[in-house]
């Protein structure tokens, strides 16, 4: 049997995934940045605009983020390059990640990640990340995607509670 | 345990041993290239290093088209760029790098200027910014501990700013390695004892943070065992040309490792150190490698205990305790840099190697920025690495 033009199989239920984790993601990291303070430090050094992209390699789901004013808002698709980006090497990696199977520092430990980009701000934004992973995750989860999972006092509880109602809703 | 997925590439080709200088013109012929650029700094020059190489051309047809011993210590972008300059008018067609990490480092930034065709290198700093393939780059190390000869990393400080840029791609990686032991005889004992224990700390961290791989272990694992067999006779008597060699193939060895690897937060912490309070790397290495290992030592004790092996040898390994190897391995290091501060006064606290107790928060603080940190086996925040300097101190 002689085959051609054979086209890849398309994943619509993982596609569908990690589009919803990333608005989760996204979301979580507008809030987070209004209210949690380690965030709100770790950011203070980013220049306004500062935007930020991560996406699914070849041509799959992104994710843009920008610095604005205090905060980090979620904004749609650029036509400019961001100063960082984020690329996730195929849509398994970054179904794996949003899902928990897998998390940022094993993926890129292992190659499944590239940064372009400043290497310091691309520590900045795995902390980042973390904060907002914590927040997103409740602990049984956070300890697959996290080195170290903090315990949260009163406020943070009360954070939480936030980013799962106002924050996924409208950013705040 | 092997991990899900790995990958290591390694593309370099290394010609060590006696008379590798000699190789010279045969792999200037296999890289279908006759003009080459030879980068260097005045020291090499001085101590006889570069005829030594010139030497190697001996007898051959080939024509060196320019040379440039003008790289300063940490490199700069106006060296890289005069360099790329007089390359360029004198039309060579590769490049041979003659010295220590800031040449390697130099020979891979006029590297990027002369392929990307730009007099403005610092667009292509950070990760995987370099699109066009590179020129022939031929590295031979004077140096026994960057490693850089096999590595896709290079540093170029950037003076106006103060800052050090750093470049990644792995279009940088050299197209050959040549490692003779004679290059690295006129080496001082301090500074062989630095670049010694800068290698061990490559083949250490690569050995044990989250991106080891059993290629990268196999590499890490026999030069951790060429640096401790060697390192002190090498200090004591620079004329041991067995050892010199042995230390060099154990650099190179440790390059492949932790470029494939990674490394962690000895060199997070070791490389602010650096930038902040000016501290030789090797030292810096050194001085942080055990206390860093302490501050790992929950998570990654089954590793530092098969290190006792490389590390003390076979007797010391099997008489000690299954339970106290791990313990043990970090002792032996403390022991080799109260040796090597006994023998040629290496600075075993950071106040020794000129760090001010003032300097300890931004240090702590800066690292965090480091990439290596992301594969530290454990997390660390900046009180965490504050209390490691601390110790340190």
């Amino acid at each position: 049997m002689i085959r051609t033009q054979i086209k890849p199989k398309q994943s619509t239920f993982k596609r569908f995934v990690v589009s919803a984790g990333f608005y989760a993601l996204g979301r979580g990291v507008e809030s987070a940045s209004r209210f949690n303070k380690n965030l709100k430090s770790e950011i203070d050094a980013w220049d306004e605009d500062y935007t930020i992209m991560l996406k699914v390699a070849p041509s799959g789901a992104e994710l843009w983020l920008q610095k604005k004013g205090k905060y980090i808002k979620w904004i749609k698709k650029q036509d400019k390059e961001a100063d960082l980006i984020v690329l996730f090497k195929n849509l398994d990696t970054a179904f794996k990640i949003i899902t928990t199977l897998s998390n940022v520092h094993t993926a890129f430990s292992q190659n499944r990640i590239m940064v372009y980009g400043d290497v310091a701000q691309s520590m900045v934004l795995i902390r980042v990340l973390n904060i907002v992973q914590a927040y997103l995750f409740p602990p049984f989860l956070s300890k697959n995607v996290l080195k170290r999972v903090p315990k949260f006092n009163l406020s943070q509880h009360l954070g939480r509670a936030r980013l799962y109602t106002s924050g996924l809703l409208f950013g705040y | 345990m092997l991990p899900k997925y790995f990958e290591f590439y390694n593309p370099v080709k290394i010609n060590a041993g006696e008379n590798a200088l000699e190789s010279l013109p045969s792999e200037l012929q296999r890289l279908n290239v006759s003009k080459p650029f030879i980068i260097t700094d005045e020291g090499i020059v001085k101590v006889g290093l570069l005829n030594k190489v010139l030497a190697g051309f001996n007898d051959s047809d080939i024509v060196i088209g320019a040379i440039y011993d003008k790289i300063p210590p940490d490199s700069s972008i106006e060296a890289v760029n005069e360099a790329a300059e007089i390359y360029k008018q004198q039309n060579c067609d590769c490049i041979i790098a003659v010295g220590g990490g800031s040449v390697i480092d130099s020979a891979k930034g006029m590297n990027i200027v002369i392929s990307e065709n730009t007099d403005d290198i610092i667009q292509f700093s950070g990760h995987d910014r370099i699109k066009k393939f590179q020129q022939p780059l031929i590295v031979i190390p004077t140096t026994s501990g960057t490693g850089s000869e096999v590595t896709l990393v290079a540093v170029v400080a950037d003076k106006s700013k103060g800052k050090k840029m750093l470049f990644t791609s792995s279009k940088l990686l050299p197209s050959v390695a040549i490692i003779d032991p004679r290059m690295t005889m006129s080496l001082p004992p301090k500074l062989t004892a630095a670049t010694g224990m800068d290698a061990l700390t490559h083949a250490v961290e690569a050995y044990t943070c989250l991106q080891k791989n059993p290629i990268s272990d196999a590499y890490a694992f026999s030069a951790i065992k060429s640096v401790t067999s060697n390192l002190i006779n090498v200090v004591k008597n620079g004329n041991d040309t067995h050892g010199r060699f042995e230390l060099a193939v154990a650099s190179t060895s440790a390059g492949v490792a932790f470029s494939n690897a990674m490394v962690g937060a000895v060199h997070g912490i070791g490389h602010t150190v650096g930038a902040i309070s000016h501290v030789h790397h090797g030292m810096a290495m050194s001085i942080l490698l055990p206390h860093v290992m302490e501050y790992n030592l929950s998570k990654v004790e089954n590793l530092y205990a098969e290190l006792l092996l490389p590390l003390a040898g076979e007797d010391v390994f099997s008489t000690t305790p299954k339970n106290k190897r791990a313990q043990e391995s970090i002792n032996f290091i403390k022991n080799i840099n109260n040796e090597l501060n006994t023998i040629c006064d290496m600075p075993i606290t950071l106040k020794q190697a000129g760090v001010k107790e003032n300097q300890l928060n931004e240090i702590a603080k800066n690292s965090l920025n480091d990439g290596a940190m992301i594969v530290n086996p454990v997390e660390m925040n900046a009180d965490e690495v504050l209390e490691i300097l601390k110790k340190a101190f």
